[in-house]
């Protein structure tokens, strides 16, 4: 099943993902909480393509990636936030294969 | 032991006769007499009702013992014993005898008058009604005629018109109590609350949550800088607080809950690439001691442990505060030693925080040849002092300032030439910051004050040509105190340059000093005045017959407080002369208690281990061999007072003094008025103010986002 994808459940996963990737893990305390949530994140991440592409447009700015990956001294926040990155990764590849497959076919041919 | 009949006679005879008083009853006693009553009421049950018609009860003196107990600790085991009382015989079915019922009423009954008392101590109070409130039976409430609604009104009302009390370590057990309780009635009587007292669901309530209770660091006026909100500071609260948010607000309201947090969360300045930004432990913001610790910046205890001896004078604190900055226009503001004095003085006294980076205040300060000072190179302490107050003098000469910053600090040297064979004696005044002593094989510091004024004879080819007599003349050339200062810093002088190895040592040896400092010996009027009756003795001399200087000298008078110092600080070095650490060991002037400043850590110091933290000398090792026997060894002690701080009791106009140096003795001490000195009232500049305020929320903000 979709998630509702309204406006505003949308605001509050964007939300819960700040709060999560901008806050919760950095905090000692706060790392346990951040794992409960996450598996919910990620879950909405496999079933929402819009939540999905907007976390990876996140990432595709190099503040985000200073910031979250190449700076990361958190070995545990560090592998939380690749795996959710590579989730998104993975879902909005579900809808981009086919044409991936074509520029592929596109590149071999010629 | 008793039989079971004498047992019911013995709880019935207790129920009946025992008169509570708690204002006489001792912390233990309560606690006992609560626990006797109950097993007496477990033998006897009927008696309920006798219990609830004594005084204890019907005078409410039982809330009273709640509320108004002295000891944290009994109030909170009055508490567990009634809480204990209700949960044994909560299933009584008789409504006028069931505890928890009874208890119920008689707590919501006394609500009114609770809330409306400031000075009580409310925190068990809300504790044992919460805890009552969940083990009522819902059916039940309309026995005691409980209405739901209107306590939460009350609470509610109570919460949004509460003045800001709390502080990160102060609590304010009314409004946490008013919160603990709300988020427990909407718990157990959601639907009651919300068609009784809407209010508590609305956005306006949300967002004084939100605004005013959690988050926003906002000042009631822009004049006051200690109040400021939010109203929930304190853990505990902004547990419970957030506690009733969720319960009250929760998934529906989190559209308006995230856009609220979410600047907060963009902005953040934990969002940085340091690695310490990725392990953020949620911790109390300042000391228990309520002073700031300095960070050390590389090798910069000397400046960190000078500082805080600097800002715990208060005479000196108040005057960098209010020190009239005459350069402030022509100097570049990250030169302006002044301007940071005044920062860092002002972060000392109002930050929140454990530590203060003195980054910005250490790079103004350059040293003798312009150059800013290494931050991972050690330096002298006292050397450090000269550059320091050369660069405040700098920023206030000319002004009415300098003459007050001579007043603490500033004392005088008197350079004397005394020929002993003619009456003549010339002196040369020069000014001195600190006092430094030999104390090489001196066993205290009066040893080494005697070698300082003692001098040197010059005489044979070395004699001194005595202008007046114009010839040569034996002369004793010593250096003594002319004038004294309100804050005398004396140096111990323990780095020492060896000529055989050409390289500097310590010196650790034993160097005595003590609480009290009589610096009478030590000045030039007291010597003078010696010889002068030594000589009268030794010619028989009498006052009529001395010379118009020496009467001057003969007459001299000063008040006993201008010679009278008390210890009030001493900075330590630990190490060699290579390299160490430097600590101060500092006496709170108004508390007379003694704190250990040691970079960013400052904890309370017992003053009885002065002497073995700071004496120096040599440290005992005992050895216990196995096959029996002992053996001693001794290696010097690292650990030793470098620079002490002495202060006058009171501090005096020292000028004025030494003005009325011929006046009476008896004259003098009346006269105590004229030379006062005048001190200032502390002041923080409003743009340094201003400045500190808006990192001090920020830094809080970014604190609380981390609450657990």
């Amino acid at each position: 099943m979709d998630v509702d994808e309204s406006d505003e459940e949308l605001y509050k996963l964007k939300f819960s993902t700040l709060f999560v990737l901008c806050l919760a893990l950095r905090s000692e305390s706060k790392l346990r909480f951040a794992s409960k949530i996450l598996p919910q994140i990620r879950e909405n991440v496999k079933r929402s393509m819009n939540f999905a592409k907007w976390l990876v447009k996140c990432f595709c700015n190099k503040h985000t990636i200073n910031e979250l990956v190449a700076s990361c001294w958190n070995t545990e926040s560090g592998r939380m936030i690749t795996s959710l990155l590579k989730l998104a990764l993975r879902k909005v590849m579900e809808e981009e294969k086919p044409e991936v497959k074509k520029i592929s076919k596109l590149i071999m041919e010629n | 032991m008793f039989t079971a009949e004498e047992s019911k006679m013995l709880s019935e005879d207790k129920v009946k006769n025992i008169k509570y008083e708690y204002e006489e009853l001792e912390t233990d006693f309560n606690f006992y007499m609560i626990n006797l009553l109950k097993s007496c009421l477990q033998l006897n049950p009927e008696q309920f009702e006798v219990f609830y018609s004594s005084d204890f009860i019907k005078k409410a003196k039982v809330v009273n013992l709640l509320v108004l107990h002295p000891n944290k600790y009994t109030m909170k085991r009055v508490s567990t014993s009634l809480l204990d009382l209700c949960k044994t015989f909560r299933a009584i079915p008789d409504s006028k005898q069931n505890p928890v019922l009874f208890f119920a009423k008689l707590l919501t009954d006394q609500l009114g008058n609770i809330l409306t008392h400031e000075t009580l101590k409310q925190s068990e109070y809300f504790n044992l009604f919460d805890a009552i409130l969940r083990l009522i039976n819902h059916a039940d409430l309309d026995k005691i005629s409980f209405n739901s609604a209107s306590v939460a009104e009350m609470l509610f009302n109570t919460i949004t018109s509460r003045h800001i009390i709390e502080q990160d370590d102060v609590q304010d057990p009314i409004l946490s109590g008013c919160i603990l309780m709300l988020s427990t009635l909407d718990e157990l009587f959601h639907d009651s609350i919300k068609d009784g007292c809407p209010g508590i669901y609305s956005k306006d309530f949300l967002n004084f949550v939100l605004s005013k209770g959690l988050f926003s660091r906002v000042r009631p006026s822009e004049d006051d800088d200690t109040i400021s909100y939010p109203l929930c500071k304190h853990f505990q609260t902004r547990g419970y607080a957030f506690r009733l948010l969720q319960q009250l607000f929760g998934y529906d309201n989190m559209t308006d809950i995230a856009k609220f947090l979410e600047p907060y969360i963009k902005t953040g300045s934990w969002r940085s690439n340091k690695r310490e930004k990725w392990n953020i432990v949620s911790s109390q913001l300042s000391h228990r001691t309520s002073y700031v610790g300095l960070v050390n910046l590389g090798c910069t205890c000397y400046m960190n442990s000078l500082m805080q001896q600097l800002y715990m004078c208060p005479q000196f604190r108040n005057f960098i505060c209010t020190a009239q900055d005459l350069k402030k226009s022509v100097m570049k503001l990250e030169d302006n030693v002044l301007y940071h004095s005044k920062y860092l003085f002002a972060n000392l006294m109002k930050n929140k925080s454990l530590d203060f980076n003195p980054v910005v205040f250490f790079n103004s300060i350059k040293d003798y040849s312009g150059e800013p000072m290494p931050t991972n190179e050690q330096r002298d302490v006292d050397e450090f002092l000269n550059i320091y107050m050369d660069k405040i003098e700098q920023n206030i000469k000319g002004g009415e300032d300098e003459k007050h910053l001579s007043t603490i600090f500033g004392g005088a040297f008197a350079q004397e030439l005394i020929c002993k064979d003619c009456p003549h004696r010339s002196s040369r005044e020069e000014q001195y910051l600190s006092v430094s002593l030999e104390i090489k094989n001196k066993a205290n510091i009066h040893e080494a004050l005697d070698l300082f004024i003692q001098g040197e004879m010059l005489e044979g080819d070395n004699a001194y040509m005595c202008e007046r007599c114009d010839k040569k003349i034996d002369t004793l050339k010593r250096c003594c105190i002319k004038k004294l200062p309100n804050t005398l810093i004396l140096s111990l002088k323990r780095f020492e340059f060896d000529l055989e190895t050409l390289s500097r040592y310590k010196l650790n040896t034993y160097c005595e000093f003590y609480d009290d400092l009589d610096m009478r010996d030590y000045c030039q009027e007291t010597l003078a005045k010696k010889e002068l009756l030594k000589t009268m003795t030794e010619q028989n001399l009498t006052y009529e017959m001395l010379s118009e200087d020496q009467k001057a000298i003969h007459n001299i008078n000063l008040p006993d407080n201008y010679y009278k110092y008390k210890l009030k600080g001493t900075v330590v070095h630990y190490g060699t002369a290579d390299g160490g650490h430097y600590y101060s060991y500092i006496k709170d002037r108004d508390s007379d208690k003694w704190f250990e400043f040691n970079d960013t850590s400052v904890r309370e110091f017992d003053p009885a281990e002065l002497p073995e933290e700071t004496f120096g000398g040599k440290l005992k090792y005992e050895h216990k061999f196995m096959q029996g026997g002992k053996q001693y060894t001794q290696t010097e002690k690292l650990n030793n007072a470098y620079i002490l701080i002495y202060e006058r009791e009171e501090f005096i106009n020292t000028e004025k003094v030494l003005e009325l140096r011929e006046t009476e003795k008896s004259q003098l001490e009346k006269m105590s008025d004229s030379y006062k000195f005048e001190s200032r009232p502390c002041k923080i500049e409003p743009e340094i103010l201003k400045d500190l305020m808006l990192s001090f929320d920020k830094h809080w903000i970014a604190n609380k986002m981390f609450d657990d």
